[in-house]
């Protein structure tokens, strides 16, 4: 560049792009006649930008096109639902809940009305067959599901060993104890079966797959998700993964703000940080009620390790969900269609590499990670009864 | 677009099929690598289908799109911090139309007459991507965008978000820094031939 500094470079660059006039090319080339050197310069620099020029467009590979139609065609399981506004939804909500004396009516009539068919059709034997038609119809469903979940690129076991810490602020000494887990990651979803969470055998199953819900929907998600699953007639649960928390105060009882662990930390931690923070402002507020790592929302039993909780913690996942492998599909599904908030499902990716980088890196939706996640959820369904499939939630801002 | 806003179906699909090749082509020039410049384009068209309703029609559309490729490159060679080296085995060697196997490490040196102009173009061309290649990704993004797509200064700028006098600044400085790498370049594989053809002929000689 030192060589151009006696010569306007706006000037040099116009000459080069072709865009002087001829009496001001000849009059800019007349000046560079004193240096021969930057002449030429410029003369190679207008030949490669005339070669650049020449280049021929690349042509896209031949299985693109095809690769374009599932974009198009955006599969539920990846498709978000736009989410609403929040005070559309409460507008909604309210709307539901204003009952007119003639709905009440309405719905009286139609009990009643359920009442008599149904005893009409118990005496008739019309029951039975309406159930013979809906198991058929279900059947018929089941086969046309194009993708059953797999747990399939599940890399070799982590072990996250984190560090006691303390912080001293304003007098009140915080003492943070995580706990140690080794996270069975297998490597191959034929290994499943084999899963160990600490080395004790068990069949437990962490999916590769994390279910991503904004953070503004997290309440709603989570209300949402245990109504549903007490409609699931199945081992299922949706449990609130929570850091352990030892506090202790020097001088007073005062509530402190809270510190989370690894704050001192910074980049790839800071989202976990908030995760933690939130959680522990949680545990702080005055009206909030205790909650134990490991609780259950969902009404059917499901007691994970509390290591498991700590673990999935790490991972930055603020709830997991568990239920019977072959029930996965189902349970993914009714996240889809949740109304009124948006959920995704990504591929934890590099599940192989040190603790905290199994939170998912990946922020797009191209066509390849939804390729992965298809793949990912493949044979989920195929391990059996007795597999629990347990999927990390994370909520994302 | 038009048909899209009108709620055309098939509209959406055409459209993405109207940019992909030429998102393709910004990609794999940005990136050299088919594999990732297939799955950026497929970011981006995903990008430009989620933001589609939030286009505003101040640029081009085709300015918008390029814009949405372009960030994702450079998002991507930010965040993976790939320094791609192409394969100098394609760049370094390469067949005539007569068969015979030109070696770009026999480049002939500066000033020497070359064997035929249309070789020498070529082997300039070859030397060209791989110096692009060597440049810092924004100075790659100029290149790539005014001379390989054709984008006039105010478009680029839109692209860049930078006014039209940081853009001519930013471009004179990437085509010297592209000739600057360009003579790196060919100074080291001519040494590197000339010390090949030397061990050759040793080795010949024994």
């Amino acid at each position: 560049m030192k060589d151009f500094d006696q010569f306007d470079e706006i000037q040099i660059l116009a000459l080069i792009e072709g865009e002087l006039s001829p009496r001001n090319e000849n009059r800019l080339l007349a000046k560079l006649e004193s240096n021969p050197q930057v002449r030429e310069r410029v003369m190679q620099m207008r030949r490669d930008r005339s070669e650049l020029r020449d280049m021929t467009e690349i042509d896209l590979p031949r299985d693109f096109l095809i690769d374009l139609e599932p974009l198009l065609a955006r599969p539920m399981l990846m498709d978000p639902t736009p989410a609403r506004k929040p005070g559309e939804y409460r507008r909604r909500h309210q709307l539901d809940n204003r009952r007119t004396p003639w709905r009440r009516y309405a719905v009286a009539a139609m009990i009643l009305l359920t009442l008599t068919g149904g005893i009409w059709a118990v005496s008739s034997g019309q029951a039975a067959r309406s159930l013979q038609a809906l198991q058929a119809l279900l059947f018929d469903q089941e086969e046309m599901l194009p993708d059953r979940l797999q747990v399939e690129d599940i890399a070799a076991p982590v072990f996250a060993n984190l560090e006691d810490e303390w912080t001293l602020e304003d007098g009140i000494l915080h003492h943070y104890r995580p706990q140690p887990v080794t996270l069975p990651i297998l490597a191959s979803a034929d290994d499943a079966a084999n899963a160990t969470l600490n080395n004790r055998p068990n069949q437990k199953i962490i999916a590769n797959v994390a279910i991503i819900v904004k953070s503004k929907d997290a309440a709603y998600f989570e209300q949402s998700m245990s109504d549903i699953l007490t409609r699931f007639d199945t081992n299922v649960a949706l449990v609130r993964n929570h850091t352990s928390v030892i506090r202790r105060t020097e001088r007073n009882g005062s509530t402190p703000n809270p510190t989370p662990r690894n704050a001192k930390e910074s980049g790839k931690q800071r989202s976990l940080d908030r995760q933690v923070s939130s959680e522990l402002n949680e545990f702080l507020r005055p009206d909030f009620k205790p909650l134990r790592d490991g609780q259950v929302l969902g009404r059917r039993d499901f007691r994970p390790s509390r290591d498991q909780q700590i673990g999935f913690d790490v991972l930055g996942a603020s709830h997991t969900l568990c239920i019977t492998s072959i029930r996965v599909n189902e349970l993914l599904g009714q996240v889809a269609a949740l109304p009124h908030i948006a959920t995704q499902l990504r591929v934890i990716n590099d599940a192989g590499s040190v603790g905290m980088d199994l939170i998912p890196r990946s922020s797009s939706q191209s066509l390849a990670d939804l390729r992965k996640v298809r793949e990912a959820m493949a044979g989920l369904a195929n391990h059996g009864d007795g597999a629990v499939v347990m999927i990390p939630v994370i909520f994302q801002d | 677009m038009e048909a899209h806003r009108t709620g055309d179906p098939e509209a959406m699909g055409e459209l993405l099929r109207s940019y992909q090749r030429r998102i393709y082509s910004i990609c794999y020039r940005m990136l050299g690598n088919p594999e990732e410049a297939g799955d950026l384009t497929q970011d981006t068209l995903v990008k430009v289908l989620e933001g589609l309703d939030s286009y505003n029609g101040k640029s081009k559309l085709s300015t918008w799109v390029i814009r949405i490729a372009m960030n994702c490159c450079l998002s991507h060679l930010r965040r993976e911090k790939i320094r791609k080296h192409s394969s100098l085995d394609d760049l370094m060697g390469y067949e005539t139309e007569a068969g015979e196997r030109v070696k770009m490490g026999n480049l002939p040196a500066s000033g020497e007459p070359s064997a035929s102009d249309r070789v020498e173009q070529r082997e300039l061309k070859a030397w060209l991507l791989l110096s692009l290649d060597k440049l810092d990704p924004e100075s790659r993004a100029l290149l790539v965008l005014r001379d390989m797509n054709g984008l006039d200064y105010l478009q680029i700028g839109e692209v860049f978000g930078i006014p039209l006098g940081t853009v001519k600044s930013r471009l004179f400085r990437a085509r010297a820094a592209l000739r600057s790498a360009m003579e790196i370049e060919m100074e080291r594989h001519s040494d590197t031939g000339i010390r090949d053809r030397d061990r050759d002929n040793e080795l010949g000689a024994s």
